[in-house]
């Protein structure tokens, strides 16, 4: 079978993928696991495309000097974008990951200031009675 | 080059292997884990009223329905300490009576806002299985301690402010002997108060 008509279909279906779990992921608010999990099946569909677009690239032939240089500028263009989107990625787990360790941080301080006091704040009580 | 089954097969087990091992990894770790205080801490910021009462709202259902199924012998308990027995506390309480919770032990200060002392009135008169007792000074920390297993605490505030909290579901057991052991000593300085008395408090005007 020749390799370059399935070309366009997995062009197509893996941007489709990556797209679609994105677009998942901005719509869960709260469950933070699923959130994560959308976010690496997207940067999996990115790296397909990335394979078959480096697979496409191979099969180019014939090209004049100016069609060479255009297809060139295009395909550094379009890896460009596609690394930038898999790098928002990677970033966003990262700044995800960060924020719910401060969340859980701020959560621990709460609960030890809480601690911290309640002794004395009892104490507070006993002296009145006295 | 020429279809190779075997290193198709091989590349397929490893791609099953690796999605497997991702999925175990990211729903293994959990944010909210600390082993210090509990299996899940979750904190909720002061504009997050909805999101504070309907993790209680779970919470207490879970139970009732842990009680039901056998998971947990004798009575379903829910101690609090509170300043003002206010709109939102007499809300989970309600919840917590009308699901089975059949020991609710309630610590305020001497103060409520005037429009809820009705609410306290009917609330004390329709459920028996809620007592409400009152500190001679409002309590400065406040909390909740559901079936002596998980804790909701709150932020110090003032009585007209409102500021974060946290969850701590399945608390660790020494966490909560330590409010436990507190909301006992509170309770020796508490007098209980009737439907009749709590219609006397003195209030607050909002």
């Amino acid at each position: 079978m020749d390799i370059t008509a399935l070309i366009p279909e997995f062009l197509v279906l893996s941007l489709a993928g990556s797209s679609l779990s994105i677009a998942a992921y901005s719509s869960f608010k709260d469950r933070s696991d699923d959130q994560k999990l959308l976010l690496i099946i997207a940067t999996l569909f990115s790296f397909a495309f990335l394979v078959i677009f480096i697979l496409s690239a191979t099969t180019l032939n014939n090209l004049t000097f100016n069609q060479f240089i255009l297809t060139l500028l295009f395909y550094a263009l379009i890896f460009m974008a596609i690394l930038s989107i898999i790098g928002f990625i990677i970033q966003r787990l990262r700044i995800d990951q960060k924020y719910k360790d401060d969340e859980l941080e701020s959560a621990i301080d709460i609960i030890e200031s809480s601690m911290d006091g309640l002794n004395s704040s009892i104490t507070l009580f006993e002296t009145k009675e006295k | 080059m020429q279809f190779d089954y075997t290193l198709i097969l091989i590349l397929l087990s490893l791609s099953t292997l690796t999605v497997i091992f991702i999925i175990k990894l990211i729903y293994k770790h959990n944010p909210h884990y600390d082993d210090q205080y509990g299996k899940e801490i979750v904190l909720f910021h002061s504009t997050e009223r909805y999101k504070k009462r309907v993790w209680r709202f779970n919470l207490i259902e879970k139970l009732k329905n842990q009680k039901i199924k056998g998971k947990i012998i004798g009575e379903l308990e829910l101690k609090v300490i509170v300043g003002e027995f206010s709109e939102g506390t007499q809300e989970i309480v309600k919840h917590a009576a009308n699901h089975k919770f059949n020991s609710i032990t309630i610590i305020s200060g001497p103060k409520v806002f005037c429009e809820d002392r009705m609410e306290i009135y009917t609330l004390l008169d329709k459920y028996k299985s809620v007592e409400y007792l009152i500190l001679p000074k409002r309590p400065l920390k406040h909390f909740m301690i559901f079936n002596k297993t998980h804790l909701f605490i709150e932020k110090p505030h003032r009585h007209n402010h409102s500021r974060g909290s946290v969850g701590v579901m399945k608390a660790q057991p020494k966490l909560i002997e330590i409010y436990d052991q507190a909301f006992n000593k509170m309770l020796k300085y508490a007098h209980p108060l009737t439907k009749d008395e709590a219609m006397k408090q003195e209030c607050y005007i909002n």
